[in-house]
């Protein structure tokens, strides 16, 4: 398999992110949530003590910014893994099952699609708490439409092959097919869109977070430090412009690396 | 007409006869629908069918919505008048027999949906004095015109921008657009809706920051163009992807076989197949909008939909979020509806039942 110039330059900056959202904290003298009480909404500079610059409270952005971008990662690929679970499982059954089955699961998927989601993330988040968990359940719960899409169409491919007759025939029964032989087919279309779906998910957690509804204070994420870098834009733009970037290189990044991914691994349109 | 000695069967012709055919029978189909509407369970013409289809479909939806929306905030735990002092128990009593909320939930459900029924959102239970139809009525002005504009500026820009993309591929052209769009998908409202702020509000001072009076549209500009760019670069992927995809078919080679000029075949030939998925697109483009519109009303203040959403919620404002997110949805609902009901006028495939 090789990858287009834009997708290796992708995997390239996520590696960088990756590691110094993994490592860069360890460089640095402070905490996350450790307050700097001589050096309070500092600018960035490279002869200073913070080098990204502070927050309002004096909390170094670089820390704070890496430990969002660990956080946002987390929850996405958390979020993922349940669309992910729930995603496929329902694409598949939906997709060997066929007929009637078929058309009535694939019909409730519809009706999901047409509701505003988002509203009912909203609603979700308000009932279930203001914890990371529940962000990402609300989340992954709302993700796995397009996966059981994608699943179905491809399940509705392979049922056609001969491998699956001859286990049909040879007495096999259904749930061993689908887990023996038609899951691990699906890896390379799910693999693929999973990958897309990690950046989509990011945006929406930090959408919930930058609303005040994902996660609180005093954790940090992309979403809840863009939401006050953007009330404290006029005086320190860096407040914003800091997780802005790391929002924008982490999401740019898995976006280019996901299509790199289809266009490699798949070469018909998801 | 006798076969052409380029094609050894004559199967073309007969495809060409059975079309005319189905053209005579769909047009025969049609003429009942101007004379008279009746006879729906019989022969019903094919496009009065697919509509009410179409809207009775929505009924399901509207009221899985509605259903939601009313037991996903009940079971949030809290109530509207907890606050910081917890108020006398006679008090609070008081409060939850006005609004019927010390009724059993089901009936609170029953007595929710004959309001709604009678277009009765209710009262706002935490913004006292206001009704919900109140609030929406102040709000929505502002938000279709910000989605509005936003979706009018995605399409009219979205699809000119994707065409050119299409016809330059694999020029610098193409290169730039495609690059811009991947990084208009990825960067979201409520990153370039604070930046644009940053840059055009503060920096240049060539817009207002944030603030709506009505009336003064230099207000909009920026929300507008915040709202409306990942759509318009998810317009612009789709466009070109499209119209590649119709540019290798036959028919356009026929085209270009004929001698027809390169604006004609693109006007007549490619541009009508290909904007058929972006008309599809337009449901969910318009429910992004929506959804956008609610961070950049926060962003620049504008007193729309959005306000006060997101604080109901967390005040467990009951009626006013669920006045709200049903508003939404019906909008969504509205416009989708909408959008296959134009599918099914352009695209007469849509029409008859899909066989597995």
């Amino acid at each position: 398999m090789r990858l287009a110039w834009p997708a290796r330059a992708a995997l390239v900056v996520l590696g960088v992110v990756l590691a110094l959202a993994l490592l860069g904290p360890l460089a640095s003298p402070w905490h996350a949530e450790q307050l700097d009480w001589q050096r309070m909404a500092v600018a960035p500079g490279l002869d200073g003590a913070h080098w990204l610059g502070t927050d309002r409270l004096g909390r170094d952005l670089f820390v704070r910014s890496l430990e969002g971008v660990r956080v946002s990662l987390a929850i996405a690929g958390l979020a993922t893994l349940v669309s992910l679970v729930l995603g496929v499982g329902y694409g598949a059954i939906a997709g060997y099952a066929g007929g009637r089955v078929d058309a009535l699961m694939m019909r409730a998927v519809d009706v999901f699609y047409s509701l505003p989601y988002v509203f009912f993330v909203i609603l979700l988040t308000v009932v279930l708490e203001r914890r990371p968990a529940t962000v990402f359940l609300a989340i992954g719960a709302v993700g796995w439409l397009t996966m059981a899409r994608v699943v179905r169409g491809e399940t509705r491919r392979l049922r056609e092959r001969e491998f699956i007759e001859a286990a049909v025939a040879a007495g096999v029964p259904a749930p061993t097919i689908l887990w023996r032989h038609v899951v691990p087919n699906l890896a390379g279309p799910v693999l693929v869109y999973a990958t897309l779906t990690v950046p989509g998910l990011i945006l929406l957690e930090s959408f919930l977070s930058f609303l005040g509804l994902g996660v609180q204070e005093p954790a940090a994420s992309l979403g809840n430090l863009l939401a006050q870098g953007a009330q404290e834009m006029e005086a320190a733009p860096w407040m914003l412009l800091v997780p802005c970037s790391f929002l924008i290189a982490t999401v740019l990044a898995l976006g280019f690396l996901g299509e790199g991914l289809r266009d490699a691994l798949d070469p018909h349109e998801l | 007409m006798s076969a052409s000695p380029l094609l050894d069967s004559p199967q073309p012709i007969a495809r060409f006869q059975t079309r005319l055919q189905a053209r005579r029978a769909f047009a025969a189909a049609l003429r009942p629908l101007f004379a008279t509407p009746g006879n729906l369970t019989g022969r019903a013409p094919r496009l009065l069918r697919y509509a009410l289809g179409r809207l009775l479909g929505t009924v399901p939806t509207l009221f899985a919505v509605i259903t939601l929306a009313f037991l996903l905030v009940r079971l949030a735990p809290g109530g509207p008048f907890d606050q910081e002092q917890t108020l006398a128990p006679e008090v609070k009593a008081n409060l939850d027999r006005a609004y019927g909320l010390d009724r059993p939930l089901p009936e609170q459900y029953l007595r929710y949906l004959r309001g709604l029924a009678h277009g009765d959102l209710g009262p706002s239970m935490r913004l006292r004095d206001f009704t919900v139809n109140e609030l929406i009525a102040v709000g929505l002005p502002v938000s279709l015109t910000l989605g509005g504009l936003a979706l009018l500026l995605a399409v009219g820009a979205g699809i000119p921008l994707g065409v050119l993309a299409a016809l330059r591929r694999h020029r610098a052209a193409d290169h730039l657009l495609m690059g811009l769009a991947v990084a208009g998908i990825a960067i979201p409202a409520y990153v370039t809706a604070p930046l644009f702020a940053l840059w055009f509000g503060i920096h240049l001072r060539w817009l207002p920051v944030a603030g709506w009076e009505p009336g003064r549209p230099s207000d909009l500009v920026l929300p507008v163009v915040a709202l409306a760019l990942p759509t318009l670069a998810y317009l612009v992927r789709l466009v070109r992807a499209s119209v590649l995809e119709v540019l290798s078919q036959p028919h356009v080679r026929t085209a270009e076989a004929k001698g027809l000029s390169p604006a004609v075949i693109l006007l007549r030939h490619v541009l009508p197949p290909a904007l058929s998925p972006v008309l599809g697109y337009l449901g969910p483009a318009a429910a992004a909008i929506l959804t956008g519109s609610l961070v950049v009303e926060t962003v620049f203040g504008l007193p729309g939909m959005g306000r006060f959403l997101v604080q109901g919620a967390l005040n467990r404002d009951y009626t006013l979020v669920m006045g709200k997110v049903i508003v939404y949805a019906v909008l969504v609902i509205g416009l989708n509806l909408v959008v296959d009901l134009l599918q099914g006028l352009v695209d007469p495939r849509l029409r008859y039942p899909r066989r597995a």
